[in-house]
């Protein structure tokens, strides 16, 4: 009777974990698929998807692999089922910890802004992490050449990732061998490497408005955990790492995947450190861990419903459609995509060279500051605008431009073309 | 017997109190600017039993971000009020902080007499007192729980937490001035670190579950606010004009204010208790000194932080009021008792409720629309067109929509509200520039239908000459305030 009870225990445990790992997975689905629902066009999200979505089977443009791959498997196919691979690498990747905390980290990335960023839109980053995943995989289980060819491939999507798997590649190797100096002389180089180049980008949190970013109640969260946690062996080295993840995430825009993988781990580990703790009130333990289970939903769920509501609409692309091929059309910069897809000439987009970007965003400020007429037509015969493109966004906020004001008030080089649901078009006479 | 004596003082100074609220508030049937901004949203919600997010008068129409509690617990007690709610609620709110600051004094001096001598000056704090007159004012309620809720952590246990919690989050969602008691148990918690005091689990863990609840609620209220401002979000998007005069240190003007007494005793009641280190009154130095960064910052208005600062400040002097007491016991002036009650007396009447009695005065008469005014603006509410915009400074704006139910171009309500700053540099101009060119620039700018002058603008900038020209402004009112309507 004992015997048969154990068993039976154990099979209601077998059950729970099984339960435990689907809902995980169905949880990973709707996050996967729910900008897609709630999103009224079935257009694809933002701008740059459509930068690859234009060069597909281009082997010389940024993210070839991804360029490739979208030849061959629609988008809408393709980052869900990346977005579910990355799931289940993610957790392989988590054996070292607990069933229980592994489908904990799980499920707070799934539910993190970053992953909803990563399989929702269709950027070359998403392939590029899973890859790395895939990579990190193999080297936790000692499989050094597959592993070092997941990293290889990880150049086919994003060149910048490579170089950062490569640094965390030889990272692992060299604590892996207890090259403990090299080590530190190493992660001392890339810390002050980081300190040192580039700008630092404040905006990395969604719910603050961040284009891609982290759930302001993880941070909070694991903030508020450092100061119970902190002197804790394990947990100093978690957030020696989730520190250094943030530092790289201020300086270079994937770093946020990363760093918001890494955070949802952290969380995850911190939520039963919490439970395990004596509280004095009960009462306040659940409510603090309930608040802050809310609060990352949250954050998912609104950033999802965010990046639904994210152009393009079927306004702008229905407009550029009435325009003839190959005409040059002028709009601000995250337009460029849009216009090259739909068969039309761009002047700029935000995949270009950045210094091309700035030497045409200083002729473009001259568009929008000056109401020289003379001044105005030298810019766009320089670029051989042919169309101006005006949405209601755009004309918010150029409002008060001279661009705008030359439109109104000179009849002579540019006339108004039509109008669709506040898209305009004028027409420039060259 | 004694307990039931004093008690029943207590309850005669909470009489006492809400009469005289009652007594000024009812000099007038009218509310003030801020007071017709929550009788319209609370009237929305009596139409439609929800809250009004988007504002078609405000701003010509956008959404307007507010936490909605205090709108439905207004929208409730009208029921059986009607529209006397707007000044009998917040004055019984407000009067009942008289109980909460029995309830800290005695337990910070553990003398029942004082305690009710305490609750008495809290009643007339002036910048407190005047606050719920007429304004329909959130902080009559926000202000009674902050400091329950401090009562509730001076002696925090197992069977209080529940409350603290229930009311931690009804803080929250009633104000985002919540943020102030986090902010003042941190400054407490940090001020106990430093002194070496023993702060126990529970009183660590209520903070947390205050700091985590606090800012979980102001996120998903303000979800809209966070993602257009990011962290300037804390400027409340402010016209940069108004936000360079939000601190204007005024010594002379916060003596009055707060109360020359209360700020005396309550300052000298917080050094000497940081000194000795009293728990209690870290507690409420903890709070003090949030206040005085907040307000250092700009990030709260100077009157809002008054009335917290007031409040802490009246608790504090329990303390130097007990010390003064224990010293006097040690000398001969016991035996002049009746005198000594009657100086301090006399004090509390010169430092707290002649200055409240004043400034109540001052409020009912100079801050509510005149009869003319209202009778102008039905006018303009049965006359014109219902959809067009009335141009009003600042100050007058809720007004405007309340009564004349038309539309505004700027109102002081700034959170999600398009271009503040150049709006309001663009009214400030209207009214004072000489130019009738510059005048039609701004007005077909905001698609201005009417110019309301009332006479505080033409005291401020003079006479507005541009609407001299007949064929463009059509004069419908001359008196104070004056109407225009344009039509060219």
């Amino acid at each position: 009777m004992k015997a048969a009870s154990e068993e039976s225990f154990l099979e209601h445990q077998r059950y729970i974990k099984l339960f435990a790992k689907l809902s995980i997975l169905i949880l990973a689905l709707a996050f996967l698929l729910l900008p897609g629902i709630l999103r009224e066009s079935e257009l694809a999200i933002g701008d740059r998807p459509y930068y690859h979505l234009t060069r597909e089977g281009d082997t010389d443009r940024i993210g070839i692999g991804w360029n490739f791959l979208l030849r061959y498997f629609p988008m809408n196919i393709l980052l869900p089922a990346i977005g579910l691979l990355s799931v289940f690498f993610i957790f392989f990747n988590l054996k070292m910890l607990k069933l229980e905390e592994r489908l904990l980290a799980t499920g707070f990335f799934i539910i993190s802004p970053a992953f909803v960023y990563l399989f929702n839109v269709g950027e070359r980053f998403g392939m590029a992490f899973l890859f790395t995943l895939i990579a990190s995989y193999f080297l936790l289980d000692k499989k050094h050449l597959i592993a070092g060819i997941c990293v290889v491939l990880v150049f086919l999507f994003d060149i910048w990732i490579g170089v950062f798997a490569i640094a965390i590649l030889l990272l692992y190797l060299l604590i892996r061998y207890n090259k403990k100096k090299i080590f530190y002389s190493l992660l001392g180089v890339i810390f002050l490497l980081l300190l040192v180049l580039g700008k630092f980008n404040a905006g990395i949190i969604s719910d603050m408005g961040a284009k891609i970013g982290s759930s302001v109640f993880a941070i909070l969260f694991v903030a508020f955990c450092f100061l119970f946690f902190w002197d804790r062996k394990r947990f100093f080295s978690f957030y020696a790492i989730a520190g250094l993840l943030f530092l790289f995430s201020l300086k270079v825009e994937f770093g946020i995947f990363y760093f918001g993988l890494f955070l949802s781990i952290l969380v995850g580990l911190c939520f039963f450190e919490l439970l395990r703790i004596r509280w004095e009130s009960k009462l306040v333990r659940d409510l603090i861990l309930l608040i802050f289970v809310c609060g990352l939903l949250f954050s998912g769920l609104s950033y999802a419903n965010r990046i639904s509501k994210e152009k393009p609409n079927e306004d702008i692309f229905n407009t550029l459609s009435r325009l003839p091929d190959g005409a040059v059309v002028f709009a601000d910069l995250e337009y460029g995509n849009w216009i090259d897809y739909n068969g039309k000439k761009s002047v700029w987009h935000s995949l270009m060279d950045r210094d091309k970007i700035e030497t045409i965003r200083k002729d473009v400020s001259i568009l929008l500051e000056s109401k020289d007429y003379t001044k105005t037509t030298e810019v766009l015969e320089r670029y051989q605008i042919d169309y101006l493109l005006l949405d209601p966004e755009l004309k918010q906020r150029w409002h008060e431009s001279g661009l705008i004001y030359l439109l109104k008030y000179n009849s002579e080089g540019f006339r108004f073309l039509f109008e669709e649901n506040g898209v305009e078009v004028w027409r420039f006479f060259r | 017997m004694q307990v039931k004596r004093n008690h029943r003082i207590l309850i005669l100074i909470f009489l006492v109190v809400l009469s005289a609220e009652l007594y000024f508030s009812l000099q007038t049937p009218y509310l003030d600017n801020q007071g017709y901004l929550i009788e319209r949203y609370t009237e929305h919600i009596l139409e439609t039993g929800k809250p009004l997010f988007y504002d078609t008068l405000s701003y010509n129409g956008r959404d307007v971000l507010y936490s909605p509690l205090w709108h439905y617990v207004l929208a409730v007690f009208s029921l059986m009020f009607g529209n006397f709610v707007f000044k009998l609620v917040p004055a019984l709110f407000s009067s009942s902080l008289v109980f909460v600051v029995y309830l800290l004094s005695k337990k910070i001096v553990d003398n029942e007499e004082l305690a009710l001598f305490i609750a008495l000056m809290s009643g007339f704090i002036p910048v407190v007192f005047v606050d719920s007159l007429i304004s329909a004012s959130v902080y009559s309620l926000a202000i009674p729980i902050m400091f329950y809720l401090i009562y509730l952590f001076m002696d925090l246990d197992e069977k209080k937490i529940g409350v603290f919690v229930a009311l931690s989050f009804l803080l929250s969602l009633l104000h985002p001035v919540s943020i102030l008691f986090s902010l003042g148990l941190l400054v407490y918690y940090l001020l106990g670190l430093s002194e070496n005091m023993k702060i126990s689990n529970l009183n660590v863990e209520a903070m947390a579950f205050n700091f985590v609840s606090t800012f979980f609620i102001q996120f998903l209220i303000y979800k809209k606010a966070f993602l257009e401002y990011g962290f300037s979000v804390i400027w409340h998007n402010v016209p940069s004009q108004i936000l360079g005069s939000y601190f204007d240190f005024d010594l002379f003007g916060m003596l009055y204010r707060v109360g020359a007494l209360t700020l005396i005793f309550g300052l000298i009641g917080i050094i000497w208790g940081m000194i000795k280190k009293k728990d209690r009154i870290m507690l409420l130095c903890g709070f003090a000194l949030a206040t005085l960064i907040l307000l250092w910052l700009r990030l709260l208005e100077p009157t809002v932080g008054m009335m917290f600062l007031s409040v802490a400040l009246i608790v504090a002097s329990a303390f130097t009021l007990n010390l003064f007491l224990n010293y006097l016991g040690k000398t001969k002036l016991p035996y002049y008792r009746l005198s000594f009650i009657m100086i301090v007396l006399g004090l509390i009447i010169s430092s707290l409720a002649v200055p409240s009695f004043v400034l109540a005065s001052k409020h009912v008469n100079d801050d509510v629309p005149s009869d003319y005014e209202i009778l102008v603006l039905k006018w303009v509410e049965e006359n014109a067109l219902p959809d067009v915009t009335i141009v009003a400074p600042l100050g007058k704006e809720h007004t405007m929509t309340a009564v004349a139910g038309k539309r505004t171009v700027l109102d002081d309500n700034f959170l999600l509200a398009p271009e503040t700053s150049e709006r309001y540099r663009d009214i400030e101009r209207l009214y004072s520039t000489k130019s009738e060119v510059e005048a039609l620039e701004i007005i077909a700018r905001y698609n201005i239908d009417y110019v309301f002058i009332p006479i505080e603008t033409e005291l401020k900038y003079g006479k507005v000459k541009w609407t001299d020209d007949e064929s463009c402004f059509r004069g419908i009112f001359f008196g104070t305030p004056k109407v225009y309507q344009v039509i060219c």
